[in-house]
């Protein structure tokens, strides 16, 4: 199964590099995303655990994320095909360049499919670097200042964040001895290793995973980036691949003694969720918000995996609903940001008075993943509280609940300014169905997470909750 | 080995302190040349491993890298100096500062395994790469600094003994030369459009 999960990408490069016209590179990736996904469905469904060689390895905790990958990525690529079409159309971009967009993104998601199934660690690090370097010509794709900016920074950052992982990887090996660096042999032998190492192994991991991730205060990179690249590169670089920085973290997790480790994740899941909730209030560019909100949620998950017990499934389950709703709103974003011609939120407005398509999914979205009743996240944001009360995290607890309050109010408010408000600066075209249409599927998703989990769903997390929990 | 290790740390210190960037950058090519000849020394068995890795490595790290930084000096015109947010003088004080606390770090914490000076050395580059990155101005510095903490992390590695199956460690190259490559072609690109090479004006995007 593994060879024909990563021939999928490997042959969208392929198809994108012979394609004539744009719209053939499109429907190339669209149709290996396809493949990705039915691939990761049948190995997601199938009991066994697929293997290719010592160093490649699909296990469940694996497939769920791979299935994140790969069913965002197929969503990404249908609205790609809508929202390049419109920038052709508009001349923001050639057709070359639409091309070189297919070739890295297939790339790109070669390099997450190779992270998702590593099972040596150091064969996960390549990996995880990887996907610094084939997304970084995605932000920069339009070839304009700030662009390159948001890439020089990504770049140079995310590089010596990974760095620092692989000093952990180092200690990692310095512990083990004569065990393997693999994510199945490490936890058996999690008694015997050093523990001085492993600290300092997994401080190391966190750090540097955490940069790529995201977490703050490592995170100044991030807005940058998911602000410049576009549209559907955003959805991918906010909606998945900061999910592949977090499973790096998590397959060492077992060999960690978790007195150890969770203080330290709750202190950088906390500061990531009060970062973003002070300065979310100052944001003018929507896609700017919505990037502060990818590093609010990844606090989130952090901060769930630290807090432990009824909170690990819950902060998997945040995982699955943080790409849910942050991929509809920056597909949503994109459409809008071509519509209006600006990405500054105060030029964005009454958009529920001309297209009600859009105002709906702009607000759900914004519901979605504020964490708002109705829609999934309400379930994991809410697990992981009741997981840190009876934790006895009572006053992290608290302040998790305060800033989320905070950031809850802020959304709404740039919301609502949005959605509703009086005037319409000019005329929206009908919708354009390959955008909006990934949107709608994605917003039925996160409703649907919200009125029932299901209970296959529920019993694969409470048993992937044990395969992450501490030593 | 250790005759090694000190030329490596010479080299690194020359490379933080010096003001032209033609001869930073034939220190770093140096450095990959030495860099090269550790995995004959670290685990000299199977040979065909050792040669194929520091093969891999001088292709990397002192004939590509080194490649690609002159290609982009002399593309970009830019002052041979090296403009640095602090005076040279502090900028050999400071990597003096942290090249003692890599020492004692090492001691303190028995980071090092069977090779002590390999490890403090390789500490001491880390940290001598990371301060010319956050000290120096212009983007093509930023580089070398990268280039001289991978070194240093090379270095580190290779002294605590901690060796992978030859396609991770043959992948773990791949990226350093793509990483250097694409931040070789964005410093050309950003080089057109902004017609200047200062980071310290690389500030449209904030909050």
């Amino acid at each position: 199964m593994i060879p024909l999960l990563l021939l999928s990408p490997v042959a969208g490069v392929i198809l994108a590099l012979l394609a004539r016209a744009p719209w053939q590179a499109a429907l190339g990736t669209a149709a290996c995303a396809a493949g990705l996904l039915s691939g990761a469905v049948i190995q997601g469904m199938s009991p066994r655990v697929a293997a290719w060689g010592d160093l490649l390895r699909l296990d469940e905790l694996g497939s769920y994320f791979l299935l994140i990958v790969a069913g965002i990525h197929f969503l990404c690529s249908v609205s790609a095909y809508g929202y390049f079409r419109r920038e052709l159309e508009g001349g923001h971009i050639g057709p070359a360049k639409v091309r070189m967009y297919h070739v890295w993104t297939n790339l790109f998601v070669l390099s997450m499919v190779v992270v998702v199934c590593s099972h040596h660690l150091a064969l996960q690090w390549v990996a995880v670097e990887a996907t610094t370097l084939f997304s970084a010509p995605l932000i920069y794709l339009h070839g304009d200042r700030r662009g390159m900016e948001a890439a020089w920074k990504y770049l140079l950052i995310c590089s010596v964040g990974i760095a620092f992982a692989f000093l952990g990887i180092i200690f990692l090996s310095r512990a083990a001895g004569d065990i393997p660096l693999t994510y199945t042999a490490l936890p058996l032998a999690a008694k015997r290793l050093d523990p001085r190492f492993l600290r300092l192994a997994f401080l190391f991991f966190l750090v540097g995973y955490g940069t790529k991730m995201g977490l703050a205060p490592m995170h100044t990179w991030l807005p940058d980036a998911h602000s410049q690249a576009p549209g559907p590169a955003s959805a991918m670089l906010s909606g998945v691949l900061l999910n592949c920085a977090l499973l790096s973290i998590l397959r060492v997790a077992p060999a960690i003694p978790g007195a150890y480790a969770s203080p330290l994740l709750i202190l950088f899941g906390i500061l990531s969720i009060a970062v973003p909730a002070l300065l979310v209030a100052v944001q003018r560019d929507i896609k700017r918000l919505l990037a502060f909100s990818s590093i609010e949620n990844m606090g989130i998950v952090v901060l769930g995996l630290g807090f432990g017990g009824a909170a690990r499934p819950a902060a998997l389950l945040h995982v699955l609903n943080h790409s849910v709703a942050k991929v509809l709103l920056f597909l949503v974003a994109g459409d809008l940001i071509l519509r209006f011609g600006t990405q500054k939120i105060r030029h964005i407005h009454g958009i529920l008075r001309e297209s009600p398509l859009r105002g709906v999914l702009l607000f759900g979205g914004i519901l979605a993943i504020t964490g708002s009743p109705p829609f999934g996240a309400f379930w994991s944001e809410f697990g992981i509280l009741v997981g840190g009360i009876a934790g006895g995290h009572l006053a992290v607890s608290l302040v998790y609940l305060i800033l989320l309050a905070i950031l809850f109010g802020s959304f709404l408010m740039y919301g609502s300014d949005m959605v509703f408000g009086e005037g319409v600066p000019r005329k929206l075209s009908g919708p354009e169905l390959w955008c909006l249409l990934p949107a709608c599927v994605l917003l039925l998703a996160s409703l649907w997470l919200g009125l029932h989990v299901p209970s296959g769903l529920y019993k694969t997390l409470e048993r992937l909750s044990i395969v992450v929990a501490f030593s | 080995m250790n005759t090694i290790t000190i030329l490596l740390l010479l080299l690194g210190f020359h490379i933080a302190v010096t003001e032209r960037i033609p001869t930073a950058i034939r220190s770093l090519a140096a450095q990959g040349a030495l860099l090269a000849l550790l995995p004959f020394l670290a685990s000299p068995r199977p040979l065909w491993r050792a040669a194929a890795l520091g093969f891999a490595t001088v292709a990397v790290k002192s004939v590509a890298i080194p490649a690609i930084l002159t290609h982009a000096v002399s593309r970009l015109e830019i002052k041979r100096e090296t403009e640095s947010l602090v005076s040279t003088k502090t900028s050999v004080l400071l990597t003096g500062v942290l090249s003692l606390s890599a020492f004692v770090a090492c001691a303190r914490f028995g980071l090092s395994g069977q090779d002590q000076l390999g490890a403090a050395a390789g500490l001491t580059l880390l940290f001598s790469g990371l301060l010319m990155m956050t000290t120096r101005v212009k983007a093509i510095t930023q580089v070398i600094g990268f280039v001289v903490l991978e070194n240093g992390i090379f270095l580190f590695g290779a002294s605590s003994g901690s060796e992978f199956t030859l396609p991770i460690e043959l992948g773990i190259f791949l990226d350093l030369f793509v990483a250097v490559f694409l931040m070789g072609i964005l410093m050309l690109k950003i080089q057109r459009t902004f017609t200047h090479m200062d980071v310290r004006k690389i500030h449209t995007l904030k909050d």
